[in-house]
C-alpha cells in the first residue's frame, strides 16, 4: 500500500540501492509491474478520471486510460542532482522536490539533465457506457481506499505531505517508510470492512477536508482566473510524461500507471502571463506545454501499456479467435445480433445484415490510396417514403430522443434524429466505441472537425475526427437543412470524405498537413442520397416493415438483454485474421471480370466493395477464409440491395 | 582546464593568422590568401561585422585533430576563445578616414576617464582595480560577432534526434519556420553611471534577463563615503538585434503516428531577419539550455530546463529543379540507366506504379514534368516551355491518383481542386492582415507553384473567377491583380496538370466531344495535350484489373509489376532534374517536316464533320514543346524527327480511347478514311496521280502503310482508280477522270 500512496519513496529507495549495472531503470519497472499485477494490491491502485482527479492525494500512484491526443516536444529536466553532502539523488517521476535544489557549489549543485516525452492523453472519445461504467465504478471504489489511506491515517494531509521531506534529508531513512507501512496495514483493514459506496462518500468528505490542508494554496484561486489556458481540452484529460523508450503513436489507446502530481505554481504562472502579454516565445511555449494542474493533471508514467482493440470485452473472449468460439455459439450470437439490429431498423433484415458487417469491420491492410477491410455504408431514408415520414413526425420528439441517446452514448450530442439516436444507441451497445455526429449546417460551419495544431497553444486541437482505432462513426445527415456551407463546413465534409474513402485524416500543422491513419467504419444516415456520396461505398434504402425504434426503446432493449456474448462475438470477429486461398482467387478473378463484362457500371470500385463485403461476410460467420458459399451470400445480399436501388418505393 | 583553454586560444590565434585559402584568380592561376586576416582587416576597416569561421578550414589547418571536435562539443566556450583570439591579433585599420561614430566618441571618453581614474589611484597609492564591473569589458569594444559554420562532413541530425546529449554542441538540422517574432534589442553590456562619482560601471549580460546593479563596487563607494546611486545609461550600453523563431520538423522526417516537433531558435545580430515563416531551412546552431530566471523562476520549481538553439548558420532549402544538386551516386545511376536503354518507358512506368496500365498517359505526364524550353523573343514576347496537360475521363479511371502522384514526387508542386479549398482560390487574393490591418496580397495555388507544377483536380468545377484568370496564367504565365488598391502582376510560371470529368459524368460516345467536354474552347486550346481516358471493355484488361484488386485484398499491397522495377521517386526526380539541364533547339531541317505535319492535321480536322480536337497554331507549339521534352529525356541538344513522331503519336493516342472503341457506332474503318482523304486531296489539288511516296507523305502520320495499301487495292478493284507501277509493295495510282 505504501507503494501506492508514496510511490516516490519507493523509487528513491530503489535509486539509493541501485548498483552500477542497473542503468536508467534500477528495478522500478519490475517492482511496479509486480505491484500492478498483484491480485490483491493491483486493483487498489486508484484510477485517475475526471471525477477522481480533484480528490486523489498529490503524488500517489494512479492508473489512467486514454487516447494519445498529442505528443509534445520532449522536455529536459533535472534528472539527478548532488546534495551538498556529495550523495546523488534522483528527481525522476516528480515535478517538485521536497528539498530545495542545491545551489551550485564546490560539493553540491551538480545536476544531470535527462529527457522525458510528454503525451497529452484524453478520455477515449465515444467510449460506450458498458465499457466505461465498470471502470468508473472501480475508480470510485479504489479512490475510497487511497484517500482514506492518505488522509485518514495520519489525521491530516499536511503531515503526510511533510513526511517525505524529513525522510529525504536523512538519506531515504527507513523510519519514515516503517511508519507508512504501519499506517497502511491499518487502513487496508478499514477499507475491506467498508462497502464501496459509503467508503466513496466518506473519502470524498475526507479529501475535501484534506486538500486545502495539504498545502495547495493558489490552486483553487488560480484555476478560475487562468481558465483561458487549456480551456479547449476535454475534461478528464491529463499530461503524461514518458521516461522510457516505449513506442507510442498518435491515437493509441494507452493505459498508464504513474505518479500524479499537482503543481499550483503553474496556475500562478499562467495567471501572471495573462497580464504580461507576449514576453518571449520560449516562455509562451513552456506555459503552453504546462497547463494548470487543476485542469490537466500531470502524470509521471512508470508503466505504459497499449490498450488492445478488444477493450472492454473480457480478456478470455478477446484472446480466443473466432474459430475458438464454437460454431454454434457464433451462429447463435450472429442471429441474435441480427435480430437486435433488425428490431432497431424496423424489421429491415437487409439493412441489419449490412449494419452487422459494419460492426465487424476494421482496417486489415492499407495501401497508398485506400484501406482494405472496411467500407462506408449509407442508409437512405427515401424521400416520401414511410421512413422519411416517420423521421418527420419524430422530428418534434427528436430533442427528447437525442437527450436519451446522449445518455446511452456519451458522445452523441444532442441534435440527432430519432432514428439516428436509436442507431447510435444500438451501435454503442454492441461496439466498444461509437461516435455519432449530426451533420447540420450550423454544426459543420461552427468549427473545424479535422485535427489541427493551433498556433496559439501549440497543441493539437483534436476535433471530432480524432478517433481511436475501431470507433464506429455514425453520421446523421437527416438533420441537414438547406443553408450555406462556409469554407470550414466544406473542409469538414472533405475531411469526412477522405476518412470514409481512405481511412486517413489529414492533420493540419499550419505549414503542411500530415495524414494519420484512421480505422473508423462509417455509417451515414441520410434522406435521399448522402451529400458524401463520393465517399460512400454501399448505399442502401431502408425498407422497414415495422415502426422504427427510437433511442429510448433501444436503451430499454439493451437494459433487458444480456449483450455480453454478442459483444464478445463481435470483438472476436473483428480481431480475426482473414485469407483468400489460391483456388478461390482464380474463381474470384473470373467472377469479377465476368461481372464487368456483363455490366460496364461494375468498376474497380465495385470490385473493392464486393471483396470487402465478402470478407466481412465470412468474418461475421466466424470464418477466417473466404468460401464460395459466402461469396454467393454476398452476391445475393448485393442483388437485394440493387433491387431496392432500382425501383424506389 | 584553464591551461587547456589558453593553449587552444593560442592555436586558434595561430589559425586565424596563418590560414591560407587556396583559390583561383581571374586568370585561373592558383593563388592563396590569408582568408581570416583579410576578414579581420575588413572588420578593422568597418566594412564587415561578422567573423565567419569555416570549421572545414580549421579541421584542415589544425594539427590537433581534437580541437575541432572540442569546438563542436563545447561551442559556446570556444566562440569566446575565437573572439578573444581575434581581439588579440586584430590589425589596425588601414583606412585612415574612418568616420567617427557615436560609439567611437563614447569609447574615447571612456578610455580617458579610465586613464584618469587610474592615474588618480596611483597617486593615492591604491592597487589596480580588480572588480570586473569596473573594467571595460572586451565585448563592449568588439565590433564583430563570431559565427562558425559546421564541417561539410558533420552529420545533419533529424530534429527528432536532437536530445539531451546534444546540449552545448553544434548541431545541424532541417525544418520549417512556423513563427517569427519581432526583432528586438537585447542588452549584452549594461553601462551604469554612478551619480556621485561619475564612474561608469559595466555589467555583462549573458542571458536574456539580468538583475540590474543597484550599487557601485566597494572601491567606488569608498571614494564617496559609501554612498552610491547607479543609473543605467541606455546610450552607453551595448545592444544586439535579437529574434526568436520557432522551427517545426519537416514532414518527411516525422515518423508515422507522431506529431511534428518544434524547436525554438534564437537569432542574433546579422542573422536576424534571415528567416521568414514558411521557409524550409537547414540550420546550424548551438543547442543550449536556458535556466529560468526572474519571473520564470517559479517554473524552476518544476525542475524543468527550457532549451533553445543559438543559430550559427542558415541555409535555405532550395526546392526547384534548377537548384537541385545531383550527388555523384545519382549521376552514376543515371548513367547506367541510360545505358540499359528504353529509359523513356521505364521512367513513365515509374510514375504511380500502383496504377495499372495507362502507359501512354504516364508518358504524357512525364513529358509535362520535364517540360519544353522557354524562350524570350527579341521583342520581349515570351514563349512558355511548360507543357499543360488535361486528363479528361470517366470517373474511376485513376485520374486523381495520377495527379496526386505527380504532385507528390515533384519538388515544387501544389495539389488543389478546382473548387479551391481556400478563400485565396487558385490565383491570388487580397486579404486584410489581422495584425497590421493592412491589405496584403496572398498567392493562391498557381502562384505558390511558380516554377513548379500545379495539379488541379476537378478542373471542370472551377469557379468562374478563377476560370477567367487561368487563361492568362496558362499562356502568359502571369496573374494580374487589381483589387483593393493593389495593382500588380505575379509570376505563375507553372505547369498546369488538370483532371476533369466529362459534362455528363461519363463520356457519352454518341455526343460530340464539344458537348462532352465541359470546357470552353479557348481554355482547351491552351492545353498542350488533352487526354481522354475512357473506360473501354476488354476481357483481358478486366481480368488483370480483377487480379489487381484481389492482390490488394489478399496481401494489402498492389502486385509487383513485371519487367524492370519502377524507379524510386528520388531517382525519377534526379533524372528529371538532369534532363532539365538541356535546352534542345529545333534544327532548320525539321521545319518543313513540321509544317507538313501541321497542314496535315488542319486538313484532317476540316475533313471530319465532328472534330475531336481543335487544331490551332497553339497545337504546333505544343508539338514542339513535347518534342523538346522528349529530346531532353534523351539528353540531346537538338530535336530529331523521331521526337516529333513520338509527340504526334502521343497526341494521337490521347484521343485513342475514342476511336478504337469496339461497340462504338461512330468508329469509321481506316480504309474508308484513307479513301475519303485521298479524294478530298485530289479535289482540292486537281491532281490525278499519286506516287506511293506522295501517299505516305500525307497519310503516313495517321495511317499504317498496310491500311493505305489495302485501300488502294480495294478501291482499284471497283475501278475507282488504277494501280500503276509494278511494285505491289509500293503501288502508285492513277485516278479515273471524273
Amino acid at each position: 500500500m505504501e507503494a501506492i500512496t508514496q510511490p516516490l519513496q519507493l523509487v528513491r529507495s530503489l535509486y539509493a540501492a541501485r548498483s552500477e549495472a542497473d542503468g536508467e531503470d534500477y528495478g522500478v519497472t519490475a517492482r511496479f509491474s509486480a505491484l500492478v499485477t498483484d491480485p490483491e494490491l493491483g486493483p487498489q491502485v486508484p484510477m485517475l478520471t475526471e471525477e477522481t482527479a480533484e480528490l486523489l492525494p498529490n503524488q500517489c500512484l494512479v492508473r489512467y486510460r486514454g487516447l494519445v491526443q498529442d505528443m509534445l516536444n520532449p522536455e529536459y529536466y533535472v534528472g539527478e542532482f548532488r546534495r551538498p553532502d556529495g550523495t546523488w539523488a534522483t528527481a525522476k517521476y516528480a515535478d517538485q522536490l521536497d528539498e530545495a535544489l542545491p545551489e551550485a557549489g564546490p560539493n553540491g549543485g551538480a545536476t544531470r539533465i535527462a529527457e522525458r516525452r510528454p503525451l497529452l492523453l484524453v478520455p477515449v472519445p465515444g467510449e460506450s457506457s458498458w465499457v466505461a461504467a465498470p471502470r468508473a465504478a472501480a475508480a470510485r471504489a479504489s479512490l475510497a481506499a487511497v484517500v482514506a489511506a492518505a488522509g485518514g491515517a495520519s489525521g491530516g494531509g499536511a503531515a503526510a505531505a511533510k513526511r517525505p521531506r524529513d525522510g529525504g534529508e536523512g538519506g531515504e531513512g527507513g523510519e519514515g517508510a516503517m511508519s507508512v507501512s504501519m499506517m497502511a496495514s491499518d487502513v487496508t483493514g478499514q477499507t475491506t470492512a467498508d462497502d464501496g459506496d459509503s467508503a466513496g462518500s466518506r473519502a470524498r468528505l475526507a479529501a475535501g477536508g484534506a486538500a486545502p490542508a495539504s498545502g495547495q494554496p493558489g490552486e483553487g484561486g488560480g484555476s478560475s482566473s487562468a481558465s483561458g489556458a487549456g480551456a479547449d481540452l476535454p475534461p478528464g484529460c491529463c499530461m503524461a510524461y514518458v521516461y522510457g523508450e516505449e513506442e507510442v503513436k498518435l491515437n493509441d489507446v494507452v493505459e498508464v500507471v504513474g505518479v500524479v502530481s499537482r503543481v499550483p505554481e503553474l496556475a500562478a504562472a499562467h495567471m501572471a502571463a495573462c497580464g504580461a502579454g507576449q514576453e518571449s516565445m520560449l516562455v509562451d511555449d513552456v506555459l503552453a506545454a504546462h497547463l494548470p494542474t487543476s485542469r490537466v493533471p500531470r502524470l509521471h508514467a512508470i508503466l505504459l501499456r497499449k490498450g488492445s482493440d478488444a477493450d472492454g470485452v473480457t480478456a478470455a473472449a478477446a484472446t480466443a479467435a473466432v474459430p475458438g468460439l464454437a460454431p454454434a455459439t457464433v451462429r447463435e450470437a450472429r442471429a441474435r445480433a441480427l435480430g437486435f439490429l433488425s428490431q432497431v431498423l424496423g424489421g429491415d433484415d437487409v439493412a441489419a445484415e449490412y449494419l452487422l458487417l459494419q460492426l465487424v469491420a476494421r482496417v486489415h491492410h492499407r495501401t497508398a490510396e485506400a484501406a482494405v477491410g472496411l467500407l462506408a455504408l449509407n442508409l437512405v431514408a427515401e424521400p416520401k417514403s414511410q421512413v422519411a415520414a416517420a423521421l418527420a413526425t419524430a422530428a418534434a420528439a427528436a430533442k427528447a430522443a437525442a437527450g436519451a441517446g446522449a445518455g446511452a452514448a456519451p458522445a452523441a450530442a444532442a441534435g440527432l434524429s430519432g432514428l439516428g439516436g436509436a442507431l447510435a444507441a444500438a451501435l454503442a451497445a454492441l461496439a466498444p466505441r461509437c461516435v455519432a455526429l449530426p451533420l447540420s449546417i450550423p454544426g459543420l460551419n461552427a468549427s473545424p472537425w479535422w485535427p489541427r495544431r493551433q498556433p496559439a497553444t501549440q497543441r493539437l486541437a483534436g476535433g471530432p475526427l480524432q478517433l481511436a482505432a475501431g470507433t464506429q462513426l455514425l453520421l446523421d445527415e437527416t438533420v441537414m437543412a438547406s443553408g450555406t456551407l462556409s469554407e470550414v463546413g466544406l473542409r469538414n465534409l472533405g475531411a469526412l470524405q477522405a476518412l470514409m474513402t481512405r481511412q486517413r485524416v489529414a492533420y493540419d500543422f499550419e505549414f503542411f498537413t500530415l495524414e494519420q491513419p484512421a480505422d473508423a467504419p462509417t455509417t451515414v444516415l441520410s434522406l435521399g442520397r448522402s451529400l458524401l456520396k463520393d465517399g460512400v461505398a454501399v448505399t442502401l434504402p431502408l425498407r422497414p416493415t415495422a415502426p422504427l425504434a427510437d433511442a429510448e426503446a433501444v436503451a430499454a432493449a439493451v437494459q433487458g438483454a444480456d449483450l455480453a456474448p454478442l459483444r464478445a462475438y463481435l470483438a472476436a470477429a473483428r480481431a480475426a485474421d482473414f485469407s483468400i486461398a489460391a483456388d478461390m482467387e482464380a474463381f474470384l478473378q473470373k467472377e469479377l471480370a465476368g461481372a464487368r463484362q456483363k455490366d460496364r457500371e461494375v468498376t474497380e470500385v465495385t470490385f473493392h466493395t464486393w471483396m470487402n463485403l465478402a470478407r466481412l461476410m465470412a468474418l461475421s460467420h466466424g470464418e477466417a477464409a473466404l468460401t464460395r458459399e459466402r461469396w454467393a451470400a454476398m452476391q445475393a445480399l448485393e442483388s437485394r440491395r440493387q433491387q431496392r436501388l432500382a425501383k424506389p418505393a | 582546464m584553464a591551461m587547456d583553454f589558453r593553449s587552444d586560444r593560442q592555436a586558434l590565434e595561430d589559425f586565424l593568422l596563418n590560414f591560407l585559402e587556396v583559390g583561383h584568380d581571374d586568370a585561373g592561376k592558383t593563388v592563396t590568401k590569408p582568408k581570416y586576416m583579410e576578414m579581420l582587416q575588413d572588420i578593422a576597416n568597418r566594412q564587415r561585422s561578422t567573423l565567419e569561421v569555416d570549421l572545414d578550414d580549421l579541421d584542415g589547418f589544425s594539427k590537433d585533430p581534437e580541437l575541432v571536435e572540442h569546438l563542436e562539443r563545447n561551442t559556446q566556450q570556444y566562440l569566446v576563445l575565437l573572439a578573444e583570439a581575434a581581439d588579440n591579433i586584430m590589425p589596425s585599420a588601414t583606412d585612415e578616414n574612418l568616420p567617427e561614430d557615436v560609439f567611437d566618441v563614447l569609447l574615447d571618453q571612456r578610455r580617458r576617464a579610465q586613464d584618469m581614474t587610474r592615474a588618480q589611484m596611483e597617486v593615492e597609492g591604491r592597487a589596480e582595480q580588480q572588480d570586473p564591473h569596473f573594467a571595460l569589458p572586451p565585448s563592449l569594444l568588439r565590433r564583430f560577432e563570431v559565427l562558425v559554420r559546421p564541417r561539410c562532413k558533420a552529420t545533419r541530425r533529424k530534429m527528432r534526434e536532437i536530445s539531451a546529449d546534444c546540449i552545448g554542441s553544434l548541431v545541424s538540422f532541417k525544418g520549417i519556420v512556423t513563427q517569427v517574432s519581432d526583432v528586438r534589442p537585447l542588452l549584452t553590456v549594461a553601462t551604469y553611471l554612478d551619480d556621485q562619482t561619475g564612474f561608469e560601471i559595466y555589467q555583462e549580460v549573458t542571458g536574456k534577463s539580468f538583475n540590474p546593479l543597484l550599487e557601485a563596487p566597494e572601491e567606488v563607494k569608498k571614494m564617496n563615503g559609501g554612498k552610491s546611486e547607479l543609473f543605467m545609461q541606455v546610450r552607453g550600453s551595448k545592444f544586439v538585434k535579437y529574434q526568436e523563431c520557432k522551427i517545426q520538423e519537416c514532414p518527411d522526417e516525422v515518423p508515422q503516428g507522431s506529431t511534428p516537433r518544434t524547436l525554438m531558435v534564437h537569432l542574433r545580430g546579422s542573422l536576424t531577419r534571415s528567416l521568414k515563416a514558411g521557409d524550409s531551412v537547414v540550420l546550424s546552431g548551438i543547442f543550449l539550455p536556458e535556466p529560468y530566471t526572474g519571473q520564470r523562476a517559479m517554473l524552476r520549481a518544476t525542475l524543468l530546463t527550457a532549451t533553445y538553439m543559438e543559430v550559427m548558420a542558415v541555409k535555405q532549402n532550395k526546392q526547384s529543379y534548377q537548384d537541385m544538386n545531383l550527388s555523384d551516386g545519382q549521376r552514376a545511376a543515371i548513367e547506367s540507366m541510360t545505358e540499359e536503354g528504353d529509359i523513356y518507358t521505364r521512367l513513365a512506368t515509374s510514375i504511380a506504379p500502383e496504377i495499372y496500365g495507362h502507359e501512354d498517359v504516364k508518358k504524357a505526364l512525364l513529358l509535362a514534368m520535364v517540360g519544353g524550353v522557354s524562350k524570350v523573343l527579341g521583342d520581349g514576347m515570351k514563349l512558355r516551355g511548360d507543357i499543360h496537360a488535361c486528363l479528361m475521363g470517366d470517373p474511376g479511371v485513376a485520374k486523381s491518383q495520377l495527379l496526386r502522384y505527380v504532385a507528390h514526387i515533384s519538388p515544387r508542386a501544389v495539389y488543389t481542386t478546382g473548387k479551391g479549398s481556400s478563400g485565396v482560390g487558385l490565383t491570388a487574393a487580397v486579404m486584410k492582415d489581422p495584425t497590421t490591418n493592412e491589405m496584403v496580397l496572398e498567392g493562391g495555388a498557381l502562384v505558390m507553384a511558380d516554377k513548379g507544377i500545379c495539379c488541379i483536380d476537378e478542373f471542370d468545377k472551377m469557379e468562374d473567377g478563377d476560370r477567367t484568370a487561368i487563361h492568362e496564367v496558362m499562356e502568359q504565365q502571369t496573374v494580374s491583380i487589381a483589387k483593393a488598391g493593389i495593382t500588380t502582376t505575379l509570376n505563375t510560371r507553372t505547369t498546369v496538370l488538370a483532371a476533369a470529368n466529362p459534362a455528363f459524368g461519363r463520356y457519352d460516345i454518341r455526343r460530340s466531344p464539344a458537348e462532352n467536354i465541359n470546357l470552353p474552347a479557348a481554355l482547351l486550346s491552351r492545353f498542350d495535350i488533352l487526354w481522354l481516358m475512357l473506360d473501354r471493355p476488354s476481357m483481358e484488361l478486366d481480368l488483370s484489373l480483377a487480379q489487381h484488386v484481389l492482390t490488394v485484398h489478399r496481401d494489402g499491397r498492389p502486385p509487383v509489376p513485371v519487367g524492370a522495377a519502377p524507379l524510386p521517386p528520388e531517382m525519377l526526380r534526379a533524372y528529371i532534374a538532369a534532363a532539365k539541364q538541356y535546352e534542345p533547339y529545333v534544327p532548320e531541317s525539321l521545319t518543313d517536316y513540321l509544317a507538313a505535319v501541321y497542314a496535315e492535321m488542319r486538313a484532317e480536322e476540316a475533313a471530319t464533320d465532328m472534330p475531336h480536337s481543335y487544331t490551332t497554331a497553339r497545337t504546333l507549339l505544343s508539338i514542339l514543346r513535347l518534342s523538346q521534352s522528349l529530346a531532353r529525356l534523351r539528353f540531346a541538344d537538338a530535336v530529331e524527327q523521331s521526337d516529333v513522331d513520338e509527340a504526334l503519336r502521343l497526341m494521337k493516342m490521347s484521343k485513342a480511347s475514342l476511336y478504337d472503341d469496339a461497340g462504338a457506332e461512330r468508329a469509321v474503318d481506316p480504309i474508308s478514311q484513307v479513301f475519303s482523304r485521298i479524294r478530298q486531296h485530289a479535289e482540292r489539288t486537281k491532281r490525278d496521280s499519286y506516287s506511293w511516296a506522295d501517299l505516305l507523305d500525307f497519310l503516313g502520320t495517321s495511317f499504317k502503310p498496310e491500311q493505305i495499301r489495302q485501300c488502294l487495292v480495294d478501291y482499284a478493284s471497283i475501278n475507282v482508280w488504277q494501280l500503276d507501277g509494278t511494285d505491289s509493295e509500293a503501288p502508285s495510282i492513277v485516278l479515273a477522270r471524273a
